[in-house]
């Protein structure tokens, strides 16, 4: 024990004290504000392009106000045709003239405006464009069809499902449960996979150079290979709870400066995408307050042990076969990819099932899978969130535990004879081999 | 009283034998050498008397208890693929590979300064591993295997890579260890070192032991009745057919007599014949040639 935690120990400091790691820790959180304020910043540029537009409108049925609302763009109004209005196009006054006319069928759907320019329009330009245009139109005809703006905006409705259980006393669920889950089960879920692949990376690769290096067999001569394997599978995993840790609480301090220094809704209006306004739309709808109420809702004393001992279930499982991987190739990267790579893929599987839950984390695909080991450590957390049936989440612990074990004992057999077999190309069909020995 | 026993020891890999069924015995306080071949089973026996793998059948008694799954703490190994963590400063290396042998941190700081000063690492010993020369390395190996005071210290090859001022130097400190109590098991394919420092040896072939004994015995019962004869004033063109003369370098001549010719014989016809005598001796082979000789044999049994 007193071995283990030496090596543990080793492990962990030699790894938390390079210069490498402390710069690596600080740097990403300092990178990712230096991205967002560099994105943040180009996405709140205006993108169109910059020309003042003439509206050539003689019958005057653009409204004034209307249009200087939407200032992307510099509009002139004039009732002067376009004939007229084409020396202005010629002293630089404005870039190009639109001709509109009302229309004379206020049932017509399809208009076709002509634009007379000289300028390449962009995608941005034209869409700035024709919504404006869109706007003047259908405003024109609210107006002639005498219609009541307030009676029209009434028709805009919006629904949401209030669930109440009916026999079954269980926890409440709204609207607002399920973004949360979502949010929180995405949270763990990306978590899982981004340390489960990282640390198990690192594990495999520093039993390699372990074997490379020459060094295992003296350390060998004191301790015994599962010791070995263990203290660094468990050094290495403190290292990558340190440097989350480090993250978790620079994360929010990195918002915060972003935030400082660009003003407060830089996102808000700049991704023009009509799903993030919805997005944002809807989580103001549910309010700050709601998801307060539904996190203090949430069964914390549950979640949390339940999360943790996924987690660590989860990066042992991997972790332990990564470095059987890494003992049985020695010095030949290509090779390692090659046998990590059935891994990987159990892994990014388990990623997008994980993703696939947070949208139905009821159904068979999300129940089934977390009763696979592989894929229980990314797709059970991620529906933790979701309240699902306890007999659920105990049992796929219990799979993922038992399993947990059987690939360390299996990892620590090909370890053990792995990690002494020099210049030999090891096939699965010898590692299985290794299996048997004594 | 032997310190180390192996007794109808066999370990199998995949279809080949790599240890046949080799019992040897090592007495305590010797320095005894492990010879063969590439790939005749020496590691594989190290290992196996470390701890690090086990035999399929067969046992081995250290001190006079069996080795069984638990790893010897009074063993100190130096194996042939040797090497040290590369960003470690030697230090914290030598610190961190002496608590793994069980010593608390008080008594490895006093053992690794006493070593550090005796193997002149002074200047080195802040140095990353990394930056250390192959032989200063060496060394730094060599203090890892020794700082626990083992009583059985197993050496592979202890001396590859090394120059001949350092050679000398572990050579002194294994004469010492071994003066001091320490059995020392070593392991090479290099003849002339096992002359020069073992009292006793075994030869293994394939897996097999097929030589083992005091190393001047075993030189003396492979001896050939050669004799070798320095001479400054002028040789004689012949000498009688009985002696059979071999070979003539200068100054120098091999003589391989009949059976019945013993030492005496050649030196009193020289004398007679006033040969002047600089230099007279039975040649005993060297272990290199036993080796040679022993190897090809039991290749063709």
């Amino acid at each position: 024990m007193n071995k283990l935690w030496l090596i543990i120990k080793r492990e962990y400091t030699t790894r938390v004290f390079k210069k490498s790691f402390i710069l690596l820790t600080l740097l990403v959180p300092l990178g990712i504000i230096a991205f967002s304020v560099i994105i943040g910043f180009i996405m709140s540029r205006n993108t169109v392009q910059n020309i003042r537009v003439a509206i050539s409108d003689p019958q005057q049925m653009v409204n004034d106000s209307l249009i200087r609302k939407n200032s992307e763009i510099q509009y002139i109004i004039s009732d002067q045709p376009f004939e007229s209005l084409k020396s202005g196009i010629q002293s630089g006054q404005y870039q190009a003239v639109l001709e509109v006319m009302p229309p004379e069928d206020l049932k017509q759907k399809d208009f076709k405006i002509r634009i007379n320019t000289d300028e390449r329009l962009d995608i941005n330009t034209t869409e700035s464009i024709r919504n404006t245009l869109a706007r003047q139109y259908r405003n024109y005809k609210i107006k002639n069809l005498q219609l009541n703006m307030d009676e029209i905006n009434t028709l805009d409705v919006d629904i949401s499902l209030d669930r109440h259980a009916v026999f079954n006393q269980d926890k409440k669920q709204s609207n607002v449960s399920n973004v949360v889950g979502a949010i929180l089960g995405g949270i763990m879920g990306i978590l899982m996979y981004i340390f489960v692949l990282g640390q198990g990376m690192m594990v495999m690769r520093s039993v390699m150079e372990e074997k490379m290096t020459r060094i295992v067999e003296v350390i060998l001569s004191s301790v015994k290979p599962i010791e070995l394997m263990m203290g660094k599978i468990i050094g290495v995993g403190a290292v990558g709870l340190t440097q989350l840790l480090i993250w978790i609480i620079f994360m929010p301090l990195a918002g915060i400066i972003t935030t400082l220094m660009l003003g407060k809704n830089v996102f808000k209006p700049s991704m023009s995408g009509v799903n993030v306004d919805q997005a944002i739309q809807q989580a103001d709808s549910l309010g700050l307050e709601n998801i307060m109420m539904e996190l203090g809702q949430m069964n914390w004393w549950f979640i949390i042990p339940v999360f943790l001992l996924f987690f660590v279930f989860g990066y042992f499982l991997f972790a332990s076969l990564c470095a059987a991987i890494g003992s049985a190739v020695g010095d030949d990267q290509s090779e390692a990819q090659q046998l990590l790579l059935p891994i990987t893929l159990l892994i990014v599987m388990g990623l997008y099932i994980a993703m696939a839950a947070i949208r139905a984390p009821y159904s068979n695909l999300a129940v089934i899978s977390s009763f696979i080991p592989f894929f229980a450590p990314m797709v059970m957390p991620t529906r933790l969130a979701f309240d699902p049936p306890v007999w659920q989440t105990l049992l796929s612990l219990a799979i993922l535990a038992i399993s947990c074990y059987f690939f360390a004992l299996l990892a620590a057999k090909i370890y053990r004879t792995g990690i002494l077999m020099y210049g030999k190309k090891a096939s699965f069909k010898e590692i299985g081999k290794w299996l048997f020995y004594k | 009283m032997s310190i180390l026993t192996l007794q109808q020891v066999s370990k199998t890999f995949q279809n080949y034998k790599a240890v046949d069924q080799i019992s040897l015995t090592v007495p305590r306080g010797c320095i005894y050498g492990l010879l063969g071949p590439n790939g005749a089973g020496k590691t594989t026996t190290i290992r196996m008397i470390t701890g690090i793998t086990h035999p399929d059948s067969g046992d081995i008694f250290l001190g006079g208890n069996r080795v069984n799954k638990t790893i010897p703490s009074s063993i100190g190994y130096m194996p042939e693929e040797r090497g040290l963590y590369k960003k470690m400063s030697v230090w914290d290396h030598l610190l961190y590979l002496a608590r793994l042998k069980g010593l608390s941190v008080q008594k490895a700081k006093e053992e690794l300064k006493f070593w550090i000063e005796r193997l002149d690492m002074k200047s080195w010993y802040t140095k990353k591993v990394e930056e250390l020369s192959k032989g200063m390395s060496q060394k730094a190996q060599f203090i890892a295997s020794v700082i626990h005071k083992p009583d059985l210290l197993i050496l592979d090859e202890p001396f590859s890579g090394l120059d001949p001022i350092n050679t000398n130097l572990i050579k002194d400190e294994i004469s010492r260890l071994r003066d001091m109590g320490t059995t020392i098991l070593f392991s090479t394919h290099r003849m002339e070192q096992v002359e020069e420092i073992c009292e006793r040896m075994v030869l293994i072939n394939k897996g097999k032991n097929v030589l083992e004994g005091d190393v001047e015995e075993i030189r003396k019962s492979h001896r050939q009745h050669l004799f070798e004869l320095v001479s400054e004033n002028d040789l004689p063109g012949r000498f009688p057919d009985e002696f059979h003369e071999i070979q003539r370098l200068g100054k120098k001549v091999r003589f391989n007599p009949e059976p019945h010719i013993q030492s005496a014989d050649l030196l009193r016809y020289f004398l007679n014949e006033g040969i002047e005598v600089n230099a007279f001796r039975e040649q005993f082979p060297s272990i290199n040639d036993i080796f040679i000789e022993t190897v090809e044999k039991s290749n063709q049994a």
